[in-house]
């Protein structure tokens, strides 16, 4: 800093030093609540991160016997045999796979279904181990790559299940599956 | 906590580390807090700007500017969005609520609290000289008379505190 610069500095300090008043020396400590709430904020970003880290762990395990398919940036995360066993709206033989892979640094779920189905409306979701909350990823394609929802924890929904909708603007499960697997990795 | 320690263990990130700033700074922002945006608002404040701070640790610069300024500053804009937002909405105003204050008052009480802030650090006789000369007007003259020190002291202190608080008040960009 030049000398015109810190003399026109120190008029401007000393300008702010003559305008302190006593009021302003007088600190008041904020509530004990404060420090409480900031602490659980603190705690919760880094469980938050804590918990992402701890999803990537069982699927990481995975990438050490990884299977490239199709383009070399893929790898299978986890796969699933799908049938229609224990199903009453499966059709008899039916089978299918799923897997896990990531591309590109996106997640994504390709569904096979043996034989391809050939009409009816179907749809294919993720539910948790108890067959209880499902996450819909939409109308089903015979071996299309489906983007997961971000944030998803697939650890909490393995189960992939087809079901068979009926054409009545209800989007919630039919209750008729047709193919369904536990992805694992 | 000294200051170089105070920062780092602030910029390591792990829950001494803001602890130690906020037992350091707690008050000055609460307080900060309390004058503009009153006491309803100011406690949640508070909480934000030293949530704010260690979110965004990483952005502090050390050889940029000072840790007590960096975060003032941080609190300046939070109070100061809040101020803005209020200002677009009809107010009913309370007993407990001061005056609203401009925008820029809100910068000013700031940084006159900051700079009183830091007076504190000040070794008592600089601060006693800093005192006498800008708060109660003295002239150095006047100042030597009153405390027995000599002149020649009296200006070296003020020139060494004024260029501290000059350094102390830059915050890092």
């Amino acid at each position: 800093m030049s000398e015109e610069e810190e003399m026109a500095t120190d008029a401007e300090l000393e300008a702010l030093l003559k305008r302190v008043t006593a009021e302003d020396r007088q600190l008041e400590d904020p509530p004990a609540e404060v420090w409480a709430g900031i602490s659980r904020q603190i705690t919760s970003t880094k469980r938050g991160r804590r918990r992402w880290t701890w999803v990537a762990v069982p699927i990481a395990a995975a990438i050490a016997a990884f299977v490239f398919i199709g383009p070399a940036s893929e790898e299978v995360l986890a796969s699933a045999d799908l049938s229609a066993e224990g199903l009453p709206a499966g059709p008899e033989g039916l089978t299918g796979a799923a897997r896990l892979i990531e591309r590109d640094g996106q997640l994504l779920l390709v569904v096979d279904l043996d034989p391809p189905p050939s009409d009816g409306f179907l749809e294919l979701w993720l539910l948790d181990a108890e067959a209880s909350r499902l996450i819909s990823l939409g109308v089903f394609e015979d071996g299309r790559a489906y983007p997961l929802p971000p944030g998803i924890d697939v650890g909490e929904f393995p189960v992939v299940d087809v079901s068979i909708e009926p054409l009545d603007g209800d989007p919630t499960h039919s209750g008729a599956s047709i193919a369904r697997g536990v992805l694992q990795a | 906590m000294t200051d170089s320690r105070l920062v780092e263990a602030f910029v390591a990130g792990d829950e001494l580390g803001i602890k130690a700033l906020y037992e350091r700074y707690g008050g000055l922002v609460f307080t900060y807090c309390v004058r503009t945006v009153g006491r309803d608002a100011a406690a949640d404040l508070t909480q934000e700007v030293f949530v704010a701070s260690w979110k965004n640790r990483h952005q502090y610069d050390p050889e940029a500017g000072n840790l007590a300024a960096w975060l003032m500053g941080i609190a300046r804009n939070k109070v100061k969005d809040e101020l803005r937002r209020r200002s677009r909405r009809p107010q009913i105003v309370t007993d407990e609520m001061p005056p609203l204050p401009a925008v820029d008052n809100a910068d000013d009480i700031g940084d006159r609290m900051l700079v009183a802030s830091l007076l504190d650090e000040l070794t008592p006789r600089a601060r006693q000289n800093v005192e006498l000369a800008f708060i109660e007007d003295l002239t150095h003259e006047q100042i030597s008379e009153k405390t027995g020190t000599p002149l020649g002291t009296v200006k070296s202190d003020i020139r060494r505190s004024l260029d501290f608080l000059r350094r102390h008040l830059k915050e890092a960009p």
